[in-house]
């Protein structure tokens, strides 16, 4: 390897060149580096990232979306058809959602949904040639937490945040839950909606997810949580 | 000319604060034939906007670019390519907006850029760079080339290399300057911008001003590669500014 996981790499390095080190150990390349011929190169500026045995990727700061199948995002519906939603998931093409791929939907029974409306659904077609399609159930046909989000209200994250805010080595959305009670639904694309028992709740929980991004360590989060605790607390006294 | 021009790039100091190259600025303008023969300051900054997908700044020397990359987005329905992405480059002045004499200008970058992107990954889909000049100097296509590069860089559009740009000027005595200024540009007889690629350093744009011998193209082809490889410090350090800190205990 030219580099070691947790090295900057830049567009256009090469990794391994299988013609000049011949390995026997297999390689197994995520997203921000491609194979051409027998070299693997990044195609994304980054930090290379390794998970033992030979996974590697780069982990790069993104505010675009780009469909992957299987990640689950938040979307706007944009348009109704008469049996597929049109919905606006961040990415440069808009999604189609049929109506029946809802829990119990029938032709009879279809969800109501109106343009402007959010659903949290998964991602079953992504290809770049293809339109991408989004399901709000799972192969048995039960919703597993997706569907559409009622009231609550929407942020706007960098890619690399929504996906720290999901990973369990950063506790924030833990830490804000022991004093305040919320709902949340993070959305690989960057969306996230959240929803408190009053405004002041969800407002106090969105400015703290909005504010983590610029958070470069976990000590830097645990400080800006308590400080955010400590603000709500303040203006329910003052209540 | 070849030989100085490496010392001269091997001693320079890359990792100044901007004071220290504010500081060394000044003293260039003492500086002797020789002292030509090497970039102007340069000073990178990365996701600069809150808006846009990626964004960056470019100074070179008293030069300042600002670009904005969005990508990959929806494209017109005209300008839509099946198999590819459609690139496309706007540069505005401080006065007159869009377009006039700088086509030339969005053309050369959006071709640099061609060859940089990977297009293929992102078929159907636009990636525009709005490049807005805010000061010029003097290098305006290489600094324009230069900041495009990092935007799109910030933007994590996937790309198969980056790509560095160096304008060097021919003087009348057949004297070299590197990144020449405004004033220094005036005396020069002919302009000549390189950019290059950073895998194999192979040329990717070149755009020439004025009448020189292939023989001085050739040479300053050359020069220019050589400079360009500091770019990519440049460029390198800047990304690590952005990734580091985040690294030391966050997560994915």
């Amino acid at each position: 390897m030219n580099f070691e996981p947790g090295e900057i790499v830049m567009p256009g390095d090469v990794l391994v060149d299988l013609d000049i080190t011949p390995s026997e150990s297999r390689f197994i390349i995520g997203p921000g580096l491609r194979r051409e011929d027998n070299k693997i190169l990044a195609s994304k500026s980054g930090i290379l990232q390794k998970k033992e045995p030979h996974i590697f990727w780069v982990n790069s700061k993104e505010r675009r979306y780009v469909p992957v199948r299987g990640d689950a995002i938040i979307g706007i519906i944009i348009q109704k058809g008469a049996d597929t939603y049109r919905v606006d998931i961040g990415a440069s093409e808009p999604a189609s959602l049929s109506v029946l791929a809802f829990e119990g939907a029938t032709k009879k029974t279809k969800p109501i949904l109106q343009i402007g409306d959010l659903v949290y659904a998964r991602l079953l077609v992504a290809n770049k040639d293809m339109e991408p399609e989004l399901v709000c159930m799972d192969s048995a046909g039960r919703k597993r937490g997706l569907g559409p989000l009622e009231e609550g209200f929407l942020i706007t994250l960098p890619l690399h945040t929504a996906r720290r805010l999901l990973s369990s080595d950063w506790p924030l959305l833990h830490l804000l839950g022991r004093e305040i009670s919320y709902e949340a639904a993070v959305g690989l694309n960057g969306r996230v909606w959240i929803k408190g028992r009053t405004i002041k709740d969800t407002l106090a929980v969105a400015t703290a997810l909005e504010t983590s991004s610029e958070c470069r360590s976990e000590s830097e989060m645990r400080c800006l949580v308590e400080r955010i605790l400590a603000c709500r607390a303040g203006v329910a006294q003052e209540d | 000319m070849k030989g100085d021009a490496r010392v001269k790039i091997t001693t320079q100091d890359t990792g100044k604060s901007l004071e220290v190259e504010l500081n060394a600025k000044q003293k260039e303008v003492s500086a002797t034939a020789n002292e030509y023969l090497k970039l102007r300051p340069m000073i990178l900054q990365m996701s600069c906007y809150a808006r846009g997908d990626g964004a960056a700044i470019c100074m070179q020397g008293d030069t300042v670019i600002s670009a904005q990359a969005t990508g990959p987005a929806e494209v017109k329905l005209q300008k839509e390519i099946m198999d590819k992405a459609t690139i496309e480059v706007i540069f505005r002045t401080k006065s007159t907006g869009t377009g006039g004499n700088y086509v030339l200008l969005e053309k050369s970058v959006r071709d640099a850029c061609e060859t940089a992107i990977l297009t293929t990954l992102h078929p159907r889909s636009a990636i525009s760079i709005i490049l807005l000049e805010m000061q010029n100097y003097g290098s305006l296509l290489s600094c324009c080339l230069n900041a495009c590069c990092l935007a799109l860089l910030d933007a994590g559009v996937p790309m198969n290399s980056t790509f560095a740009a160096v304008t060097i000027g021919i003087s009348k005595d057949d004297d070299l300057i590197v990144d020449p200024d405004d004033t220094q540009e005036e005396e020069c007889e002919s302009l000549l911008t390189f950019a290059f690629e950073s895998q194999n350093l192979e040329l990717v744009a070149s755009h020439a001003d004025g009448q020189f011998t292939a023989e001085t193209f050739i040479k300053c082809m050359k020069l220019a590669c050589e400079i360009s490889q500091e770019i990519f410090q440049e460029f390198r350090k800047c990304v690590k500014k952005q990734h580091i800190e985040i690294e030391k205990e966050g997560p994915t």
